[in-house]
């Protein structure tokens, strides 16, 4: 019987540090704007690397 | 590319290339503003701007001239910033302009044309852009002017100085209360599962009970706090509202909890009790949905410039528009607003009040005569003495509080009404429990008492409301009409008179419709008239302009305009004049008093008659309201057009032209004092006291003005032709409410018969309250949304 007590100890703890998460990201304004970062995902830096390639793509569809 | 017949898209922007084309390395655009950016991105390494979505750049407005010289003001920076520290300072800027994943991707690597921008952010939603930068590298004045380069000019009114309207902080509270119900929920939850499999002894001997009691304590001292506090308020204004039925089970709840833990009788109900306040939360914090990027509680301030010019000592520096008092002399250019009531020293005036007032044509104004705050001035500058300061002009008066009257029956929503007869039967039927069972088995009363108190937890009543609500809000928003909250929609539900602007609101002012009378124009003429009419800003101008078939545009030589006269030029070696009659010096036809005449080589070609119309497809909008509400119309522009708005608004409607911006508000008043509920549609400043008056205030907005006054919704302006079935809808969803409120009773008595038996066990409340909780968001969410389907066709 005492192992069930012990794991409940351990599963609240585990849940309490989950909670505690949860209100730091709440805290570091992670749910202030739940939209932007879905597009900032898609737009990433190394495009201009690829972007020369695809822009002669595009030129030759043109032509 | 010589006779455009094909149309050709700006290869930064996607207007048509029209009036002139210009190639850079195999691509078009249409102005050189266009080009501008397109270069300026390159030459930095920017141009997979274009790669992202097609065309994303920002049409440039060819005639704007900034002037950005307030910005060198300490004074001012200090007030728009957000917060300075050493050389770091932060600004918010509003870039309505913000539409796609190229603006965000852009306007976050700003930093690559300014190196003293250390970090720039956008909120989509809110349309906002937030810039941290390094004040010895680079100044406010610099990042403004930067974003206007590339098409993002922010907007900075004098609403942006005072500090109420500067970033509040978003309201995280909702959501740390959710986070601690649900974990408390859930791990009771878990905790009472032996309980719910028989299993009480092991629960006992476990002390599993006094886990749940600790881990309930932040559920009722701290999620659900607000609803005792508001109970209390409640009962102290005897309104019995809802809260006070939810505080009272919350209490029984936790109260009976405790003592079976403490007498060792029971485990109690902690599981419902997180249950509850869990799913309480989730309703509200559903119901706070929230527009980002509008605002409903805009005062005049946000339409007014922040500074202006002002003579001091025969210098004209640029001077914050708040400091301006009367006496001062101020110079206003083409396009900017006047800041304050004042009289005209000096200068040509034409000033567009469409805005202010609601006239349509553009007003001339000569020397001695007073100009009104809000108009704008269209031609060359003018200079005028001020005769008041701004919080006291005509027009901002509007905003006064002692103007207003109190609205009659404020806001009584159902759900009070209905709880202050629930609170009353609930504790009677408590008592008589109470009485029963202290007769038959006084064992049991206590028992039953407080088993009828917590099953009565009106969870599904509470629920009802933010739900079914919440989705009609989100359902209308996404069809472009906005509400501001569920309180709004009981009041669109109650009305029964709707008053409404004409100007901007029933007329479309960018639509102007064009009819020609006179000889038919050849080919080469109508190439002709184009060219010369491309050269002038005046809407009507424009207009024609754009009436006129495509052509090239030709070279104009010697051209010369009278502002809100007329204009002459050169054009192919042909003297064409455009004009009033009285700037050409004939007598006009009837009917034509208001036309612009063309003139060709001394020869009378023709006039054309500029009108806006109304809206295209907004007939059965009147169509449908004529028989059901009282219909007024209140326009600020003289009544030529009346006999058209008769036929549209039907023999029944009231026409009022020449209304003030006071007469609007009086007329408001008077309505509310006759027990009216009055729906007030309209657009600009002068409807701004009259929509703050009336039960429900409408604003109309579209791209050409982002300013919208005081109001309880915003449509946008291509909706505006289905607000009679918005307003349908909104109505019919109140059955829906009633619907949800049924089934929420009859779980209650179900409940209520298990409490008087005294057969209330913590399982069956643990069911019983989801269960019903879930069947009425789910009712209330899936009617309204069949129900939207089949009344908002857009046809």
């Amino acid at each position: 019987m005492n192992i069930i007590f012990y794991l409940i100890i351990i599963s609240l703890v585990v849940a309490i540090s989950f909670l505690a998460a949860f209100i730091w990201a709440i805290r570091s304004g992670q749910y202030d704007d739940d939209y932007t970062p879905s597009m900032r995902i898609l737009v990433e830096d190394d495009m201009i690397d690829t972007n020369i390639e695809k822009q002669t793509n595009t030129n030759d569809v043109k032509n | 590319m010589s006779q455009s017949e094909i149309v050709t898209k700006c290869y930064h922007c996607g207007s048509d290339c029209v009036t002139e084309d210009i190639l850079f390395e195999d691509k078009d655009f249409c102005c050189h503003g266009c080009l501008m950016v397109y270069q300026l991105l390159r030459d930095n390494g920017m141009d997979s701007y274009y790669l992202i979505e097609n065309n994303p750049g920002i049409a440039q407005d060819k005639n704007k001239n900034i002037d950005l010289s307030y910005l060198d003001n300490e004074e001012i920076v200090n007030q728009l910033l957000i917060f300075k520290e050493g050389n770091r300072a932060k600004m918010i800027f509003n870039l309505p302009q913000i539409h796609c994943s190229s603006c965000l991707w852009l306007l976050e690597r700003i930093n690559h044309f300014d190196p003293g921008i250390t970090n720039s952010r956008v909120n989509f939603h809110s349309k906002e852009l937030s810039i941290v930068y390094d004040t010895e590298i680079t100044n406010l004045k610099n990042i403004v002017s930067l974003l206007h380069k590339i098409g993002y000019a922010p907007e900075l009114n004098l609403g942006k100085l005072s500090s109420d309207t500067k970033r509040k902080d978003p309201d995280r509270q909702i959501l740390y209360k959710l986070g601690v119900a649900g974990f408390t929920f859930g791990n009771i939850m878990l905790l009472s599962f032996p309980e719910y499999l028989g299993f009480e002894k092991a629960a006992q001997e476990m002390h599993l009970g006094y886990i749940n009691f600790i881990l309930a304590l932040p559920v009722v001292f701290y999620a659900g706090w607000d609803y005792f506090k508001s109970a209390w308020k409640s009962i102290r204004a005897l309104t019995f509202n809802l809260d006070v039925p939810i505080a009272l089970g919350m209490a029984t709840l936790f109260l009976r909890s405790c003592y079976e833990v403490f007498s060792g009788t029971g485990e109690g109900y902690f599981d419902s009790l997180a249950g509850f306040v869990f799913f309480l939360l989730i309703g509200k914090w559903f119901q706070n949905y929230t527009y980002k990027s509008l605002d409903f509680e805009r005062s005049y301030t946000s339409y007014f410039p922040i500074s202006t010019l002002l003579n001091v000592n025969g210098e004209w520096v640029s001077y914050s528009v708040s400091e301006i008092k009367a006496g001062d002399e101020i110079m206003i250019r083409n396009e900017e607003i006047i800041p304050t009531d004042a009289i005209l020293l000096e200068g040509d005036a034409m000033i567009d009040y469409s805005f202010v007032t609601g006239e349509s044509d553009p007003v001339r104004k000569v020397k001695g005569e007073k100009i009104y705050a809000g108009g704008k001035q269209i031609g060359n500058s003018i200079k005028a003495t001020v005769l008041q300061a701004i919080d006291q002009a005509y027009l901002t008066k509007l905003w006064n509080e002692s103007n207003y009257i109190y609205k009659t029956e404020n806001k009584t929503s159902v759900i009070d009404y209905v709880s202050r007869y629930f609170t009353f039967a609930i504790v009677t039927i408590a008592t008589l429990v109470l009485i029963y069972w202290l007769n038959v088995n006084p064992k049991l009363a206590f028992n039953a008492f407080t088993a009828v108190l917590i099953v009565a937890c009106p969870c599904a009543l509470a629920l009802a409301i933010p739900f079914t609500y919440g989705n009609v809000l989100r359902l209308l928003s996404s069809r472009g009409f906005f509400i501001k909250s569920t309180e709004t929609i009981e009041q669109i539900q109650d009305i029964d008179s709707i008053i409404i602007d004409k100007t901007g609101t029933i007329t479309d002012n960018k639509n102007l419709s064009i009819s020609y009378n006179g000889e038919v124009l050849t080919t080469l003429q109508s190439q002709m008239v184009k060219s010369l009419c491309f050269q002038s800003t005046h809407p009507k101008v424009k207009a024609i302009y754009s009436y006129l078939p495509k052509s090239k545009i030709l070279d104009v030589s010697n051209f010369q305009e009278v502002t809100g006269q007329g204009m002459n030029a050169i054009v192919n070696g042909h003297h064409l004049i455009m004009g009033s009659p009285k700037f050409l010096d004939i007598v006009p036809e009837k009917g034509l008093e208001s036309a612009i005449y063309l003139k060709i080589d001394n020869n009378i070609i023709g006039s054309y008659l500029v009108n806006s119309e109304p809206r295209k497809g907004i007939e059965p909008l009147f169509e449908t309201w004529k028989n059901r509400y009282k219909i007024t119309l209140l326009s600020g522009d003289n009544n030529k057009e009346e006999s058209k708005m008769r036929e549209l608004l039907g023999e029944e409607a009231e026409l009022k032209f020449n209304q003030t911006p006071y007469d609007k508000l009086d007329f408001v008043k008077k309505e509310i004092s006759e027990h009216h509920h009055p729906l007030m549609i309209g657009d600009g400043l002068n409807d701004a006291g009259a929509l703050k008056q009336s039960s429900v205030g409408i604003v109309v907005t579209g791209e050409s003005n982002n300013f919208t006054p005081a109001s309880d919704a915003i449509i946008a302006e291509e909706k505006l032709i289905y607000l009679h079935k918005y307003i349908g809808f909104i109505k019919a969803s109140k059955w829906v409410i009633y619907t949800t409120f049924l089934i929420a009773f009859l779980y209650n008595s179900l409940g209520l018969y298990f409490a008087a038996t005294a057969k209330l066990t913590p399982i069956i409340a643990a069911i019983l309250m989801p269960l019903s909780s879930l069947t009425v968001v789910i009712v209330g969410v899936t009617v309204t949304q069949v129900l939207a389907r089949q009344m908002l066709k857009e046809s």
